[in-house]
């Protein structure tokens, strides 16, 4: 469905289209001067390779299905998508991954130590565009922003940490409702749900608590994360763009692993232990075919594709419920169709 | 955007993949939306914040107040209509009604004791400026439903001691 530029998941990829170009146009021309010369170029080089947009798309949706002027939401949303690609930079690091976007990962490119100043900077040229929705926005707006943005980053990096944890502790013990924590924090928040409140604190100018669309973005987010978390399972690289079974390499805690662990019993259980006990480089391809193999015999990944398709299901309920009587615009019809979108998509 | 809602007629939508999972709220759904409210709960932990200012610096900041109010407001509506919307699943008719009643009755009551709770950093503030001076906090004891609520009370019953009624305050 996505990709093929036809009915709704045409619509949608066009939207995403028109965000991508607008904001990360933005982004790239607007770079500050980073001392030493080069440091900006570095800044740029994810938001360069090809994105989906979806948060900063998310952040104008929400502002223009209020009724608020995209222009006043673009500084935000230029911000988080700053955010976002600092995240990657840093989670690319802890997770060891090698491919990002269809090219190498950053610290594959420039080692670590610079990698980890890349994203730092990054979030430094975010931080300075929340700074300037003061005077584009008042300082109550802008101030409601920041404070949503630093519990974004609570959310974020408490999320990371359970899951580091989780590998670091070999955690073989954990059930669905512990990867949906993990998942709340570590996705949704920054994903989903902080984009949507900026951008109705932008739409309805700093009134009111901006959660209308909390659960709408918990579970567009949820569904978000285990359909990536199958298609670097079972995707292409090339529409995907990271190394295929890389969650396998790392050993994540994903919605199959869980499945995968409390299903297998005996000797296979212990092998996969075992397999997950060691670090990445430990772990051999052929160990990671095993795992893959067992996912599929065991229905870990109907399992999951369940589990996304009613989150999916979900969202597009409360997307029903809270935009059902809005005037038609392309903004509702990107968050209403999004829900659908999120589980078809092969990228 | 409450969730777990009772199912519904839905307008026909092309996005009809969704539609064979979206009849009714699954028990993945119920997980997850548990987890969210869990986590929605946490603007409790602005409320723990507020005490430990108020521990350390014997002042209620009035914007910390209003803001952690504010946040209590939203959840807890937002509580009490997943908590009707769950009853609502049960689909009799007399608990939908039941649910609806007591729905617009919790959140009148909601408002009521926020509203009188609000009241309460300036009295607090008073009552330890007073405490803080060494003068029975009339004002306070006087003034608000709030004081007569709980902890700005207490020091006026401790008022024989200077500087002690502040601590005593604060820690409450």
């Amino acid at each position: 469905m996505a990709g093929t530029g036809t009915g709704l998941a045409g619509a949608v990829d066009a939207y995403l289209g028109d965000v991508r170009d607008r904001v990360v146009g933005t982004l790239l021309r607007d770079l500050p001067d980073l001392a030493p010369a080069g440091l900006a170029g570095l800044v740029s080089s994810y938001p360069s390779r090809p994105g989906k947009a979806l948060r900063p798309a998310l952040c104008l949706a929400a502002c223009g299905v209020l009724g608020g002027d995209g222009d006043r939401a673009l500084n935000s949303a230029v911000a988080l998508e700053l955010f976002h690609n600092a995240f990657l930079i840093h989670d690319d690091i802890q997770d060891e991954s090698e491919q990002r976007r269809g090219g190498p990962t950053l610290h594959a490119q420039l080692g670590t130590a610079a990698a980890i100043n890349v994203g730092n900077a990054t979030n430094l040229v975010g931080l300075r565009r929340l700074m300037e929705n003061r005077a584009l926005l008042g300082s109550q707006v802008a101030w409601r922003i920041i404070q949503e943005t630093e519990l974004m980053m609570r959310h974020s990096i408490e999320g990371q940490a359970i899951e580091l944890r989780w590998i670091a502790d070999n955690a073989c013990d954990l059930d669905v409702d512990d990867y949906y924590r993990m998942c709340l924090k570590k996705t949704s928040w920054y994903t989903c749900i902080y984009p949507c409140r900026v951008g109705a604190l932008v739409a309805r100018q700093g009134t009111g608590e901006p959660t209308g669309f909390d659960h709408y973005g918990w579970y567009l987010g949820a569904a978000f994360q285990i359909q990536d978390d199958l298609l670097n399972i079972t995707g292409d690289y090339d529409a995907y763009g990271k190394e295929i079974c890389g969650d396998l390499w790392e050993g994540k805690r994903t919605v199959m692993m869980i499945h995968l662990i409390r299903t297998l019993r005996g000797a296979e259980r212990a092998r996969l232990v075992a397999f997950l006990g060691r670090p990445r480089a430990g772990r051999d391809a052929a160990g990671v075919a095993w795992v893959r193999d067992r996912m599929v015999a065991a229905g870990s990944l109907d399992v999951a594709r369940g589990y996304a398709r009613q989150l999916a299901a979900a969202a597009a309920r409360e997307a029903e419920d809270a935009l059902g009587a809005a005037p038609p615009s392309p903004h509702r019809e990107f968050l209403l169709a999004l829900p659908a979108y999120m589980i078809e998509r092969d990228r | 955007m409450a969730n777990t809602r009772s199912p519904r007629s839905r307008r026909a939508r092309a996005d009809a993949p969704l539609e064979d999972a979206a009849s009714g709220a699954s028990e993945a759904v119920r997980q997850a939306a548990a987890v969210l409210e869990k986590e929605l709960a946490s603007g409790v932990s602005g409320v723990q914040r507020l005490g430990a200012h108020l521990t350390k610096e014997h002042r209620v900041d009035q914007e910390a107040f209003d803001e952690v109010l504010a946040r209590l407001r939203a959840n807890t509506h937002e509580f009490v209509g997943v908590a009707a919307n769950r009853v609502g699943d049960l689909r009799a008719d007399d608990v939908q009604e039941l649910a609806a009643q007591f729905s617009t009755h919790a959140q009148d009551l909601l408002d009521a004791v926020i509203n009188m709770v609000s009241v309460a950093p300036d009295v607090l503030n008073r009552v330890i400026a007073a405490g803080q001076q060494g003068d029975p906090p009339r004002a306070a004891a006087s003034s608000a439903p709030a004081a007569k609520a709980g902890a700005a009370k207490r020091p006026s019953r401790r008022a024989p001691a200077k500087r002690a009624p502040a601590k005593k305050a604060a820690k409450k």
